[in-house]
């Protein structure tokens, strides 16, 4: 029998190498699934009760991926797998990750096991290792409403942007306990009269768009070309806008409100904790009727202000930037002159009637009458006939006054 | 130290087979089922890496790891539009290994890709799809089934594109389905037929489901069944085509004495052997267990190391939920299409139908277009397949490069304002021009070397080099609103919430 060919060595020491490489990359990805962040914190947190609270046997505390899982919000959060003391009493000394929740009171009207976690601070709930958790990461948008993005804004005093996450079900609420944010905002929103050019929680004239969702609104929707920032962010374009409108919306006919950097920050807070709420249970909300708050003395006012001779104006929103003196309606910008003296006022700036004015109108009113505030000939006859009646009772008060 | 000791443990411990002869090895292939997928012998050249490079080996190996890692991500995915997404959440996060294996899959999936393109090229420029002179062989129907492959392999990747159902995969698909719907006349149907409808949702979702985990996986590994099973039939690799050119050359050996065994008990004699000339000579091959058993081992292993050493390194994305509402910018198909998409920016008539048409059909026709016999197996046939490489490649760079700068610089739609008819705009675009330095260069070069392999050797190389610098143009440089940047050129960024 004669030899044959033997295969070489060389062939079968590399196939030895590549199977020996194949071996250590296994070893690598086990001792990779196996160290995860949270092991750490875990057993950080056992060393830690046990120097605090010598009382505790260590062992009881639970290991591994621990999850609270809040069926009707359809929420998985992972946080306690890392933030293991937040129920616990006595470790409110401790530094993150393993501290008790600093507001116990909170988190008792706000239980836990029925809110989760991530509902109220943001932050990515599925996640175990902190970048992740914290939604930092590129792709998750609701990031952890914490220190570290609100001191981007502000480094010296940051603005508490979790209110921002209380609001979502907190938004019909005149006020709320520890909002002061937010409660600023909500002030000004009625001081300034938004709810006249924006429908706002479902209420609100048609001038702006509407604002009841626009916390959904989502970045790429947004216009950054005007705005010269390193922070392309949509809280600081609410904010940019808020300070100057027609910096940042060349075309806006939104008045500048001259705001503060802190009414700015308020409102911007406000706007972008306008979610969309209806996927979420009842339950959370505190008022269970829907809708703003409104005190008496507000819910005369808006009455009045829809009936009498008052009420056309009102109901075309030409009360935003007209007052009309004889129907006792007030506008709350004061941009035009007051329609009660229109037929003096048109003759003599425009050298025509009212009739002529409003049926061939120049200026900005002629942009107003084609593309806001659009009438039929039978409106416009309508609007002529009430505010020579306007006109008429103002003569008259004029000449009752003259001695 | 000597691996293969002829006693001792450590040689048995890791090496304990050794043929002591020819039918010792055979019978090692006879004996054992799995093995009869080889032939007994195979021939040194079949075995050289530089010759095949093991591609098609290369391209099954992923596919069985992708099979592999399916059946297991199956276990962990539901179709459904409301749950997919986070249940790979849930596996990046809090499965055992889940980050591992999805890792692993993608990477497989796209290397898969890639190694049949790759593949494909092989055995193009070695002239591997012409017929030869064994007896049976029909190379060029088995290269038309490896097109086959090719192109379930893409529709794999793509149908799996779309399973994490994030943005990326929704937006991918409906870029990617939007291509087909630029067909002419039946473009929208098409669409609906891939979609389940009119946009990507839930019978998109299930739609692609089915396909990638079920019916694509069953004809692929039918089709390359019969593929490998081709090539034995087609007489081996294409290179042993030269060897039996040169025992054709040689004086017939008369057969060797033998036992046979008859009806009647053990006859002496010669065995009953047919003396073909065009047979492998056994100098020139050597027994498959082990030569080529090993070889694929290592192979084998190699794939398996590269995927997971890859995986570990290589993170899966995972973006945003899927939001018909928000379209990424840019928005982008699957990379292996985004040539096609560059090409579907100039114009979509010619950029997404006809020149896919074109490169579809051309390269299943390729073996009954070349139908020369000569230099079988050879890297780029001869010395004037080399020179027309060189000529094809550069023609392609420079026209593509110039179709890319004329697309980029001067568009049309500027170039001619006056102009609104569509058709006018289809027919005068960089792709148009594309395509036809194609067919000029097809055509000069036959005319000049009167060889059809030449001739398809400089196009093809031209194709190869566009194929590649498209995509690269469309994976890299192609920023938001589809606008040109240079590597080295920032992209805007993009706005967040925070």
């Amino acid at each position: 029998m004669s030899r044959i060919r033997q295969i070489s060595q060389r062939e079968l020491i590399v196939l030895l190498c590549i199977a020996l490489i194949a071996l250590v990359t296994i070893a690598v990805v086990f001792a990779q699934a196996e160290s995860p962040e949270w092991k750490y914190y875990q057993s950080e947190f056992r060393a830690i009760v046990a120097e605090t609270l010598g009382s505790v046997d260590v062992d009881t505390i639970p290991r591994g991926i621990q999850q609270i899982w809040v069926e009707d919000l359809d929420r998985v959060d992972r946080c306690i797998t890392c933030h293991q003391g937040v129920q616990w009493k006595g470790l409110e000394e401790i530094e993150q990750p393993w501290t008790t929740h600093p507001d116990q009171e909170i988190l008792s009207s706000h239980p836990i096991e029925e809110y989760g976690c991530t509902l109220c601070h943001g932050g990515e709930g599925f996640a175990v290792s902190e970048f992740e958790a914290h939604g930092y990461g590129e792709h998750w948008e609701e990031p952890l409403l914490g220190q570290a993005i609100a001191s981007e804004y502000e480094p010296v005093n940051p603005p508490p942007l979790l209110q921002i996450r209380c609001n979502v079900c907190h938004r019909y609420e005149r006020s709320t306990p520890n909002m002061e944010y937010i409660n600023v905002g909500k002030e000004l929103v009625r001081l300034k009269g938004c709810k006249i050019c924006h429908v706002i929680n479902g209420q609100g004239g048609r001038l702006g768009p509407d604002l009841t969702h626009v916390g959904e609104k989502h970045a790429e929707e947004f216009d950054f070309s005007n705005l010269s920032t390193d922070q392309m962010t949509i809280f600081n374009w609410h904010v940019k806008h808020f300070k100057s409108p027609t910096t940042v919306v060349p075309a806006s006919i939104m008045p500048d409100l001259n705001l503060q950097t802190k009414e700015a920050i308020a409102l911007s807070m406000l706007m972008m904790s306008w979610r969309d709420d209806s996927h979420l249970p009842r339950r959370l909300f505190p008022n269970l009727e829907l809708k703003d708050e409104q005190t008496p003395e507000e819910i005369a006012r808006d009455e009045r202000m829809l009936t009498g001779d008052g009420a056309f104006f009102a109901k075309f929103s030409c009360f935003v930037c007209h007052s009309i003196e004889a129907f006792e309606i007030q506008s709350p910008t004061n941009k035009g002159p007051d329609l009660s003296w229109a037929p003096e006022d048109v003759r003599t700036r425009f050298n025509k009637t009212v009739e002529e004015f409003l049926f061939e109108p120049t200026g900005t009113m002629k942009i107003i009458l084609e593309s806001q505030i659009v009438l039929t000939d039978e409106q416009k006859w309508e609007a002529i006939n009430k505010i020579m009646k306007a006109y008429d009772i103002v003569k008259n008060r004029e000449q009752e006054k003259a001695p | 130290m000597s691996l293969l000791p002829k006693q001792g443990a450590l040689g048995r411990l890791f090496w304990s087979w050794r043929p002591q002869s020819d039918r010792e090895a055979g019978e090692a292939v006879v004996a054992n089922f799995l093995l009869h997928w080889f032939p007994s012998r195979v021939t040194l050249k079949s075995l050289s890496l530089k010759y095949s490079i093991y591609l098609g080996t290369i391209s099954l190996v992923l596919f069985c790891i992708l099979t592999v890692s399916g059946v297991f991500l199956m276990f962990l995915y539901v179709p459904s539009v409301e749950r997919a997404y986070w249940w790979i959440k849930d596996l990046d996060y809090a499965v055992s290994f889940g980050w591992y294996l999805r890792r692993v899959h993608r990477i497989g999936a796209h290397l898969m890709v890639a190694a049949v393109f790759l593949h494909m090229f092989r055995v193009f420029l070695t002239g591997a799809y012409k017929r030869g002179s064994a007896a049976g062989s029909n190379r060029p129907f088995n290269w038309v089934l490896g097109v086959l492959l090719l192109v379930l392999t893409l529709f794999l990747s793509f149908t799996g594109y779309l399973l994490p159902w994030d943005q990326l995969a929704f937006w991918a698909i409906t870029v990617g389905t939007n291509i087909a719907a630029s067909v002419p006349w039946i473009g929208d149907e098409i669409r609906q037929f891939l979609l389940g409808g009119n946009e990507v949702g839930q019978n998109t979702l299930i739609r692609f489901y089915v396909l990638h985990v079920f019916f694509l996986p069953l004809v692929l590994t039918a089709i390359a069944i019969w593929h490998m099973w081709r090539i034995r039939k087609d007489g081996g690799l294409a290179i042993v085509e030269q060897l039996r050119i040169r025992n054709r050359e040689r004086a017939p050996e008369a057969p060797a004495k033998t036992k046979t065994w008859s009806v009647l008990g053990i006859a002496s004699g010669t065995s009953v052997t047919v003396l073909d000339p065009g047979t492998v000579h056994e100098t020139d091959s050597v027994p498959s267990s082990p030569f080529l058993t090993t070889r694929l081992l290592a192979v084998t292993v190699a794939t398996l190391v590269v995927v997971m050493l890859l995986a570990l390194v290589v993170p899966a994305p995972l973006e945003e939920a899927a939001n018909p509402e928000v379209t990424p910018n840019p928005a982008k198909a699957p990379w292996y299409f985004l040539g096609l998409q560059e090409l579907v920016g100039y114009s979509a008539l010619v950029g997404g139908v006809l020149i896919p048409g074109i490169v579809l059909l051309g390269l299943a026709l390729i073996p009954y277009l070349d139908r020369e016999q000569a230099g079988i197996g050879l890297w780029l046939t001869d010395k004037s397949g080399r020179r027309w490489a060189v000529i094809g490649t550069v023609w392609g760079l420079l026209w593509t490069v110039g179709s890319l700068a004329i697309g980029i610089k001067f568009p049309m739609r500027e170039a001619f304002p006056s102009i609104e008819s569509q058709l006018f705009f289809d027919m005068v675009s960089p792709a148009t021009l594309l395509l036809l330095s194609f067919v000029v260069l097809y055509f000069v070069s036959l005319k000049v070397t009167s060889s059809s392999r030449t001739a398809a050797i400089a196009t093809f190389c031209a194709f190869i080099v566009a194929f590649v610098l498209l995509t690269w143009t469309g994976t890299m440089l192609r920023g938001p609103n589809w606008q040109f940047f240079w590597p080295w050129e920032a992209w805007p960024r993009q706005p967040i919430p925070f």
